[in-house]
């Protein structure tokens, strides 16, 4: 018996991977949302990345930097799994853009205050670009919501995505010219 | 340095990556060139947008959803009492959350089951998680694993039923379980918990074909498909 129970690892592990994980989650959520572009999805990705790092707390708390460590595997688990899946395209509703939640408004207008004219062109504009992103190429749209969208250096994206700095900015650039083409011609 | 020069650096100036000589150069045309100052706007006013995109707030109770709790939590509830309310019984870390409320609205008693259905080759060694939540020390808890004829838990061979007692801790609590399938076959695993006459069990039909498994790297995940994580969360919100 005594072998079965060395297969029995109780809760310390698990409560020390809520410890390390729990700072991160809220900055993985954005960027499994960014990504998937569906709250849903967004959930289901964190569950496997949840589920995937049981086996690997020891290694999660030897890193100096947790959070770019664990936002790579989560890209992986992504490019493995979801973004292969092919899902539907993201709905405007489950962007939150008929949210009544006033928290999620502030959201989109950021810290400052505008007229209500104007938070209704912000809420096209989102609405249009967002339509635009989900249309360009997956490799481009990935670096382009990591960059741009939440704010990764290409240096950080390097490692994160374990692409060369060249590969990096051809996505980049390709997917903002793209953009470019869609917001202009008139598509959105 | 020339607009067909200015167009060229417009990209790299976007990801903040010129410096020195040839930005001074750069931010020297602009401001004489206006028809070169008007696209570094519009492209300026993209990146404002795309970094303005809203994101959804992350749920208030995700943390608990994804099974991740705080380290401690104590209670006084008599022992059967919180095995009946306040257990939750998780495949893989999935957020089978059974929580008093919930357990009293819907109606569930504590002889409660939770099903799930994987898929582990033929021949194939993957070690199945279960994840047991408890919001509160649990002692002496009898644990049953009932293993289906075709399958072998690793360091047990041809037993197929082991049992034991243990303590859970307040959070989650996981069980590795190294197993091999040894022929086709399909059948249920059951791990039933028990403390003073109450139960929980968890079922998890494992299905093992009877092609071998392809050649290649197999990983971890064969056990634990899309599709089951999803019926889970579908009944977990039904």
């Amino acid at each position: 018996m005594a072998a079965i129970l060395t297969l029995w690892q109780n809760s310390s592990g698990a409560n020390e991977l809520s410890t390390l994980l729990q700072p991160h989650i809220p900055h993985l959520y954005r960027v499994a949302f960014r990504l998937t572009r569906s709250e849903a999805d967004a959930e289901d990705l964190l569950q496997e990345l949840v589920i995937k790092l049981y086996a690997r707390v020891d290694e999660i708390a030897e890193l100096d930097k947790p959070a770019i460590w664990l936002t790579r595997v989560l890209y992986r688990m992504y490019v493995d799994s979801h973004r292969r899946s092919a899902r539907r395209p993201v709905l405007e509703s489950e962007l939150g853009f008929e949210s009544a939640d006033p928290a999620f408004i502030d959201g989109i207008v950021g810290q400052e205050s505008l007229q209500p004219e104007r938070l209704t062109e912000r809420h096209l504009e989102a609405r249009r670009l967002q339509a635009a992103l989900n249309q360009i190429n997956p490799d481009q749209r990935d670096v382009v919501v990591l960059h741009d969208v939440e704010g990764y250096r290409l240096t950080e994206l390097e490692d994160l995505l374990s692409l060369p700095s060249g590969t990096l900015k051809s996505r980049l650039h390709r997917g903002r010219r793209r953009l470019r083409e869609l917001l202009s011609d008139g598509t959105f | 340095m020339n607009c067909e020069h200015t167009n060229k650096l417009m990209q790299e100036w976007l990801d903040g990556s010129l410096a020195g000589q040839p930005l001074a150069k750069f931010q020297q045309h602009l401001q004489g060139c206006a028809n070169c100052a008007a696209k570094a706007q519009e492209w300026q006013a993209l990146q404002a947008g795309l970094r303005n995109l809203p994101a959804p707030a992350v749920p208030a109770d995700l943390n608990r959803r994804l099974g991740l709790v705080p380290a401690v939590r104590k209670t006084h509830k008599a022992l059967p009492m919180a095995l009946a309310a306040s257990l939750l019984l998780a495949l893989v870390g999935l957020p089978w959350m059974l929580s008093q409320d919930d357990s009293v609205s819907r109606g569930y008693d504590a002889s409660e089951t939770v099903t799930a259905q994987v898929q582990l080759p033929l021949h194939a060694s993957e070690t199945l998680q279960l994840v047991v939540s408890s919001a509160s020390d649990l002692k002496q808890i009898q644990l049953t694993l009932e293993l289906p004829p075709h399958l072998e838990l690793k360091g047990f061979p041809k037993q197929h039923i082991v049992s034991w007692k243990t303590d859970f801790l307040a959070g989650n609590n996981r069980l590795s379980l190294p197993l091999t399938a040894k022929r086709a076959g399909s059948g249920e695993l059951i791990a039933r918990i028990q403390i003073a006459g109450k139960s929980k069990e968890l079922r998890v039909r494992i299905n093992t074909p009877q092609e071998p498994p392809r050649q290649g790297r197999r990983d971890s995940k064969t056990l634990f498909t899309l599709a089951t994580l999803q019926t889970i969360r579908s009944n977990y919100y039904a």
